[in-house]
């Protein structure tokens, strides 16, 4: 225990620690703010500057590149409608309706409060109970993953708006659309039509693209946003009854966030969509979901900076990264000689320690910068709305092909761009549509794996309990969505 | 409406285009998700057609609007995006990025391509240079 404290005081004397972690922090912020440039992107981009460095200084990069470009995603979902990670898609309900209202300020301190209450649930339960989460977390087969996307997708179509018939077509046309491209399974090629480009399939960043900032470009707002009127503080704080009406929600989301990251296969994005829906389900009178509630903000916020701490869980107590940005972390450690699992407590015990320290740290810097960056993020809104409105389409664009490298991004962004549009003058709700077009791979396979596991035989379900309890719920959800709707209609 | 009609086409299309798979069960989950889209559509335009007009929007807000202006960017856009490969995208940003800032009276043509030149070198340059995407140099080559 000496040896682990004595690592974690000395790294933290090292001035070259702390200036990887700022500008690991630093980068991850603007990276992650720019749509099209996922988490897992920024790694990539800067993982061959890890190269000379040292195994604690290269995972401090990583790690808070990692941490800030999923809340760096949060500043222009808030501020201009345009996530920059899927991630971030649910804070568009609430966190751009408060800024149309004149209060991005709020909703931006807010998120950053809710980041750090979620971070640091996470955190402690990645340092304190990482071994036992992953034994939960492991027995999540094909049965348990495809109810965890249909968990999400149910739960994010109870609380469409309008009607839940349009939210569930939204979440079906979303999962058909998942289906163009190699049959994961078979390898056949379905719905390209002979572009094999999308062979890969549709991808959804693009798509998120599209139907958020690009039809936000091509619709024209008659009313201008109200932001000029109110004053920002160097750094404003949450009102003491902000923080007293979002803290319940805030700790739940952490919890389920923690969970739903340390899943291998689930990532932030089911987290957040799924948090903001349970926390739907759960509001009271007094609050206003999808026009301004600060609790729909800390839902998403606290949900998806716990699962950035959750999804270090599987990495470094099994050795199994969960997501595509875990994977490239276990390269790094690999890269330094180190192989993430079990024996990486007993063998790297001091290393760990710094690891679970430089976790905590992240997150903290993460959060300071987020405070300090709410006035200068909001003076951005001081601009006039059509020279931002030209800037997110350009920016959108670029996103898009900055993906690939490849032409076909752009035009799918632009195609779900006028989709969007037409969604939105039909009423149907775009979240289902896009968690489905998330998880609909992830539901297709696992459905069909759990299938062939049980000779084709649906009784998979009842011989999973976890399965079975996940998807009940789901159901419970949309069945008292249904009770609800009728009830008020009635 | 519009969106069920296009719904209804879409899984029309699925289900034909799934006749034409190989022996496989690769059809069978865009087959069974095509039924249900095609069900609930029609469902869905029943109730709109026959049904009582419910106003209960949340995603659509009464502020924002598709007229002529957003025409001219949707069209536009769709231009620029045919012709970026070509002319490059420093040029095409810059006169698309223009057209859109004269489409919604922003300022003056002059100050509009300034400013959509301006924009576009430097995403360009921080594309290009700092994350190393190379973005299509077209006519400046």
């Amino acid at each position: 225990m000496d040896a682990i404290f004595s690592e974690i005081f000395s790294t933290l004397g090292q001035w070259q620690y702390w200036l990887t972690l700022i500008v690991g922090v630093s980068c991850g912020l603007v990276l992650g703010a720019i749509p099209g440039i996922s988490s897992t992107m920024a790694i990539a981009l800067l993982v061959p500057f890890t190269f000379g460095m040292d195994i604690v200084q290269s995972s401090a990069l990583l790690i808070a590149i990692y941490f800030a470009t999923i809340y760096g995603g949060s500043i222009p979902a808030i501020l201009f409608k345009t996530p920059g990670t899927p991630a971030s898609s649910a804070l568009i309900f609430d966190g751009y309706s408060m800024m149309t209202q004149g209060k991005a300020g709020r909703a931006l301190s807010v998120a950053a409060i809710s980041m750090l209450v979620g971070a640091m649930i996470g955190s402690a339960l990645l340092i304190f109970a990482a071994p036992y989460i992953s034994i939960v977390a492991l027995k999540f087969g094909p049965a348990e993953l495809f109810a965890m996307a249909s968990f999400g997708i149910i739960v994010i179509v109870s609380v469409s708006d309008n009607s839940l018939l349009k939210g569930t077509l939204s979440a079906l046309a979303g999962l058909l659309i998942s289906c163009i491209g190699m049959d994961p399974m078979s390898g056949y090629p379905r719905f390209i039509f002979g572009a094999t480009n999308l062979m890969e399939g549709i991808p959804f960043i693009p798509v998120l693209i599209g139907l958020f900032a690009i039809s936000g470009a091509l619709i024209r707002k008659t009313s201008t946003n109200k932001f000029n009127d109110v004053k920002v503080g160097f750094c404003e704080l949450p009102s003491k009854k902000d923080f007293k009406k979002t803290l319940p929600t805030m700790i739940k989301s952490g919890f389920l966030g923690t969970f739903i990251g340390s899943a291998p296969g689930a990532g932030c994005d089911i987290a957040s969509f799924v948090s903001y829906g349970l926390a739907k389900h759960g509001a009271t009178k007094d609050d206003s979901f999808g026009k301004g509630e600060i609790k729909g903000i800390a839902a998403v916020e606290s949900a998806k900076s716990a699962c950035t701490s959750g999804a270090l869980i599987p990495l470094l107590s099994l050795g199994i990264p969960g997501d595509a940005v875990t994977a490239i972390l276990i390269g790094a450690f690999i890269l330094h000689g180190i192989q993430p699992g079990p024996l990486l407590f007993e063998n790297h015990a001091p290393l760990t320690g710094v690891i679970f320290t430089t976790v905590v740290f992240a997150h903290l810097l993460v959060f300071a910068v987020a405070m300090l960056s709410v006035k200068w993020s909001t003076l951005v809104l001081k601009i006039d709305e059509r020279f931002i409105k030209a800037s997110v389409l350009i920016l959108a664009i670029v996103g898009s092909y900055a993906l690939r490298n490849n032409i076909t991004d752009v035009y799918i962004a632009f195609a779900f761009g006028v989709i969007g549009v037409i969604m939105q003058r039909g009423q149907f709700p775009v979240a289902p549509f896009l968690l489905a077009l998330i998880l609909g791979q992830m539901a297709e396979v696992n459905f069909r794996r759990a299938l062939m596991l049980a000779d084709g035989s649906f009784n998979f379900l009842f011989e999973a309990p976890i399965a079975l309890g996940i998807l009940l719920v789901a159901i419970t959800f949309f069945v008292l969505a249904l009770v609800k709707r009728f009830r008020k209609n009635s | 409406m519009i969106v069920n009609l296009i719904l209804i086409f879409l899984a029309i299309g699925t289900l034909v285009s799934v006749k034409l798979f190989p022996e496989s069960d690769a059809g069978n989950f865009p087959t069974l998700l095509a039924w249900a889209i095609l069900i609930l559509s029609i469902t869905d335009l029943a109730i709109s057609i026959f049904g009582k007009k419910q106003k209960t929007s949340n995603d659509t807000n009464d502020d924002e609007v598709f007229d002529n202006r957003s025409w001219i960017i949707t069209i536009s856009t769709l231009v620029y995006l045919l012709v970026m490969p070509y002319l490059g995208f420093i040029v095409s940003s810059g006169i698309l990025c223009a057209i859109v800032l004269k489409a919604q009276n922003a300022t003056s043509l002059l100050r509009a391509l300034a400013f959509g030149f301006t924009l576009a070198t430097i995403i360009y340059f921080v594309f290009a240079n700092i994350m190393n995407i190379a973005l299509p140099i077209g006519i400046l080559n």
